[in-house]
């Protein structure tokens, strides 16, 4: 886990700020809209502006790649060795609804193809409030497929670091025996 | 030398206003109380020295105890407070509320007010034949959105609408949270709101909101208070949430659709869930677990995503007519109101009146 996330330290606040401005820009639809959207529609909205956010940061960028299969939207991070998908997720890192096909195989680590068999593949989501309507933190999780977690971390957002300090916590839960 | 008469009542207001008992006064003033309890029934006339003491021990100016008219309890005056508020300090603010009602009678006779709009005393027996059956008190606050023509969807600002429509909004710091409002109707005067500034903004509106459901429904036709205080309720909910807009957005009711609904309604998720519960549009068992589910987040008390708060501005502008436009200064405004200055700053200044969180301007260079 440290090394993947040491390995990803120069990508960490991105996530985290893409991820809060796509919650935020979503958050601003007139109240009247947002009266009209249950869960699943949210969390398409907050998606699809994620993905924006994410193209608008990361393509042209040297050693970023997007790729996607069969609908499933992927970052590959050359100098991380490391797949990335945006999603939204609970506290441990896990995502609630029923997963399609591709998103099972990628988080089981299965041959995808055009995604090279080495990278970890890895989750960047963010967590809701127990309003569902409130940001609570960027995590990233490390999927090992049946909506198992090897593990999470959340991203401190620049604001609440200290100086010094590093820039993710580890937020795994321990399973139960 | 006082050319009026001495007013008892003020000496009773004057007390009360500073939370002391007359045993309490009597001991500060070194007199028996049974004296002091003559003064205050104006079964006897105090002496001139025993007043200057008086507005001494109680930090009155002397022409205040010889101010006209008399204090009123309750009715008319309406309140919204918690259970737990005490009788000595329901006491103190009643008195502190007779006062400044005293202060904007005073201040009224100087400044014109430009309306054509005003709070209506419903007499229900005259809407008896305009409907079927008995007035409800949703028929009510259709017909006062009606009357004041404002659009379906919410209430944009409570407090300008108010104001806009001819009452008076006070802002005050009773020094509790048990008490949320207090509100009178006394002829010659518009409609008073005296409102706990230090509440949460979506608990103001609804507090404001209840409080007009007082002035419209109590003012002809005095109740059993609690049916009184629930008619108040139930007007404050169908004013702010009218049934047919919010039943098809009640469809689904958990957390996540009454945060949004209060986003949209500036209305406290608390008084969403109560509404829902009125027009049995949720289970008992539903609003239990969610009151549960409020209590075990922390969300009794304030709740998230509060809305902007509405400041009354009406009183600051009859303040600032005296002051700049008739040239009163502090002190004179302080004569005026028989207060001592720093008590009318404490009252009045603009701080006061209009807090604002905004941080103050610098200079950018």
């Amino acid at each position: 886990m440290d090394e993947t996330m040491d390995a990803l330290s120069g990508y960490l606040n991105e996530f985290d700020q893409l991820l809060r401005a796509a919650h935020a820009r979503y958050r601003a639809y007139k109240p009247e809209d947002l009266l009209e959207h249950d869960r699943r529609a949210q969390a398409a909205c907050t998606y699809a502006h994620a993905v924006a956010e994410a193209e608008r940061r990361f393509l042209g960028r040297e050693k970023v790649r997007p790729i996607e299969v069969r609908g499933l939207k992927l970052w590959l991070l050359d100098d991380a060795n490391a797949a990335l998908r945006l999603k939204k997720m609970d506290e441990d890192g896990a995502s609630r609804n029923y997963p399609t096909k591709q998103a099972e195989d990628y988080d089981a680590g299965k041959q995808l193809p055009g995604l090279p068999m080495p990278p970890v593949r890895l989750t960047a989501g963010y967590v809701l409030d127990e309003l569902g309507t409130g940001f609570l933190r960027t995590q990233l999780a490390r999927p090992t497929g049946k909506k198992n977690i090897m593990w999470c971390a959340a991203i401190v957002p620049t604001e609440k670091r200290k100086s010094g300090e590093r820039i993710w916590v580890e937020v795994t839960r321990n399973m139960p025996f | 030398m006082m050319m009026e008469k001495f007013n008892h009542y003020m000496m009773i207001l004057a007390r009360d206003s500073r939370g002391m008992t007359q045993e309490g006064l009597a001991s500060a003033l070194k007199v028996g109380q049974g004296t002091l309890s003559k003064y205050e029934t104006g079964v006897q006339e105090p002496p001139q020295v025993f007043v200057e003491a008086l507005g001494d021990a109680l930090g009155y100016p002397e022409p205040f105890f010889y101010e006209a008219g008399r204090p009123y309890g309750l009715p008319p005056f309406h309140y919204r407070r918690r259970k737990k508020l005490s009788k000595k300090a329901l006491g103190r603010i009643v008195a502190e509320i007779n006062i400044r009602r005293i202060h904007i009678a005073k201040l009224l006779q100087s400044f014109e007010r430009r309306t054509n709009t005003f709070i209506p005393e419903i007499d229900r027996d005259e809407y008896l034949g305009k409907s079927r059956g008995p007035l409800s008190i949703e028929d009510v606050a259709r017909a006062i959105r009606e009357m004041w023509m404002l659009p379906s969807g919410p209430i944009p600002n409570m407090v300008g609408l108010i104001e806009g429509n001819g009452g008076i909004i006070v802002p005050c710091d009773f020094g509790t949270d048990l008490l949320d409002a207090m509100s009178q109707r006394i002829d010659g005067l518009p409609a008073l709101f005296f409102v706990n500034i230090n509440a949460p903004a979506d608990r103001l509106r609804h507090t404001l909101a209840h409080e007009l459901g007082h002035m419209l429904l109590h003012t002809t036709i005095v109740k059993d208070d609690d049916e009184m205080e629930d008619e108040a309720d139930t007007f404050a909910g169908a004013f702010l949430l009218p049934a047919d807009e919010i039943r098809p957005q009640l469809r689904k009711f958990d957390l996540r659709q009454l945060s949004n609904m209060k986003l949209y309604w500036k209305v406290s998720m608390a008084a969403i869930a109560v509404r829902a519960a009125r027009l049995n549009l949720i289970t008992p068992y539903q609003s239990k677990m969610f009151f549960m589910e409020m209590s075990r987040l922390g969300y009794r008390k304030r709740e998230p995503n509060e809305p902007p708060k509405e400041m009354p501005s009406l009183l600051r502008q009859i303040i600032a007519y005296h002051m700049n436009k008739l040239g009163y200064s502090v002190q004179e405004m302080a004569k005026l109101l028989h207060l001592r200055v720093p008590e009318f700053q404490r009252m009045y200044s603009p701080e006061v009146l209009s807090p604002t969180t905004r941080p103050a301007l610098r200079l950018v260079k």
